[in-house]
């Protein structure tokens, strides 16, 4: 079954609030909305600082980049910025993606990116290099934990979140990958790019352990389950952003797809519902696909 | 560079009669200057593909796309050649399509012995996301910085026939100096264009 949530502005990058009730989403008017599924209706609007950019939702909240390269880490709940680092002018352009525990990690640099930590408190713990050609794609393990970033130069490293220990450079894959994601049990890692392919790493041996054709178009957008039993691609056509694509929802054990939706064009998110019987498809239009099946 | 030095000094020397001794100094000086400036960055792009083979060829019997040539030298900003050089180079083929699973119209080179490079290739082809014909260059050297550029036509009818004019049309091109010029080599039976695209790396 298909429904659709909307709004007068365009959707990017949409996750469910943990009880299932809601989806938030990034819209273009540098506004985060929040929808009741039951009904559709906009329950909620925070506001971002104008300016803001790169905004990166997850679970546990929302982050900004400030025109001054302040990170800003969102409250969903009060909708208030309730962590800003000190303005840096080196984070812009760049993003970053917010903890558990409430540590941000920032992607930033156009040329040769480099990850950083900033506590809880804001303080910078740690810099690190993270390859060149700016972040593709940036994940967190639920635990906070591990966390991985696919670069333009077709490397994908994975850090211990605490010290900024590089725990693997993956250097195999031959092109860029533009999305990727954690299992919720942080024990492996889905990747998805330009050659279309879905790739499952173990995130212990970093190890490769599935390589998975059968996406038409070239994956831009990931997302895992909550059980970890699926994995959802969606994905861009190499001839332009316009034309519609497929999104897949893939049985990691079996490595099938189990079910194939349309999407009207390029496909910027893709996120389950916590009954992992749900599937909202974001494809930066006016409204967001929910899919819901038995 | 030398080249163009030595023929900058020729034009500044025909010059001379209209010019002080002071302006042709100030002039040289300012043409030294920019010339040791590095080479703009511009976006890696999401296409690049790790392992391609070195090769000067990379255009393809029986495939559609106008010749091109590009070559050009490879310097640092204290005006010295860059003896090793890499320059991966990358583009959309006719069509405007990437090989993804391929190595169709993308080379990695090593700059010779004069710290030169050239490709035989074809003019890109247009594509709706990304107008501008565009050739990739990821360049790396020992003790330099390593460049992502790209070089950009300035006969693309994108620019509408004034590059300085429409250089920033929809935020595309990073500087105006990444468009070349284009030339028509008119070999018998086989015209092609031709640019030179000199890359100015930083030194560490």
């Amino acid at each position: 079954m298909q429904r659709k949530l909307s709004a007068d502005v365009e959707i990017g990058d949409v996750v469910f609030s943990t009880d299932g009730k809601l989806l938030r989403g990034i819209c273009r008017d540098n506004k985060l909305r929040a929808w009741e599924i039951s009904s559709g209706a906009v329950r909620q609007t925070i506001t971002f600082d104008k300016g803001d950019r790169g905004a990166i939702l997850t679970e546990h909240g929302c982050t900004t980049v400030g025109e001054d390269g302040t990170l800003k880490a969102w409250d969903l709940t009060s909708g208030n910025a309730t962590k800003r680092t000190p303005p840096n002018s080196e984070l812009r352009p760049g993003g970053a993606i917010l903890a558990a525990n409430g540590d941000l990690f920032a992607f930033y640099g156009r040329a040769e990116v480099s990850v950083r930590r900033f506590d809880a408190s804001g303080k910078e713990r740690y810099a690190v290099p993270s390859g060149i050609g700016g972040a593709a794609a940036v994940a967190i393990s639920a635990d906070g934990t591990k966390i991985a970033a696919a670069t333009y130069d077709a490397d994908v490293r994975a850090w211990k979140a605490s010290n900024g220990e590089l725990l693997r450079t993956i250097g195999e894959l031959p092109v860029s990958m533009f999305a990727l994601k954690f299992s919720p049990d942080g024990k492996w890692l889905a990747a998805g790019g330009a050659d279309r392919q879905l790739y499952l790493y173990d995130a212990e041996t970093w190890k490769q352990t599935r390589a998975l054709s059968g996406q038409p178009e070239m994956i831009s957008a990931i997302d895992v389950s909550g059980d970890g039993t699926l994995v959802a691609t969606g994905g861009f056509s190499e001839l332009t952003l316009k034309n519609p694509v497929k999104v897949l929802v893939w049985d990691v054990r079996s490595g099938k797809p189990v079910r194939t939706f349309d999407a009207a064009q390029r496909v910027g998110a893709v996120a389950f519902g916590p009954d992992s019987r749900s599937l909202a498809v974001s494809t930066f239009s006016k409204t967001v696909d929910l899919w819901e099946w038995p | 560079m030398l080249e163009s030095c030595i023929l900058r000094g020729t034009l500044l020397a025909g010059a001379a009669t209209s010019m002080s001794q002071r302006e042709l100094l100030a002039s040289w000086e300012q043409e030294e200057e920019r010339s040791h400036k590095p080479t703009s960055a511009d976006v890696l792009g999401p296409f690049f593909r790790k392992g391609a083979p070195n090769n000067g060829t990379l255009r393809i019997a029986g495939e559609p796309g106008f010749p091109l040539r590009v070559s050009g030298n490879v310097w640092n900003t204290k005006g010295q050649k860059v003896e090793g050089a890499r320059l991966d180079i990358w583009q959309a083929d006719h069509a405007g399509l990437y090989d993804l699973k391929g190595y169709r119209y993308r080379t990695r080179l090593e700059a010779g012995p004069a710290s030169k490079y050239a490709v035989e290739t074809i003019l890109p082809g247009h594509y709706d996301d990304r107008p501008a014909q565009h050739i990739h260059y990821l360049i790396s050297a020992p003790g330099h910085k390593t460049l992502i550029t790209q070089a950009y036509f300035a006969t693309d009818p994108f620019f509408e026939g004034d590059a300085d004019k429409n250089f920033k049309k929809r935020g595309i091109v990073s500087n105006r100096e990444l468009i070349r010029p284009v030339t028509l080599i008119e070999a018998p039976g086989q015209p092609r264009a031709s640019i030179q695209f000199d890359i100015c790396l930083e030194t560490l």
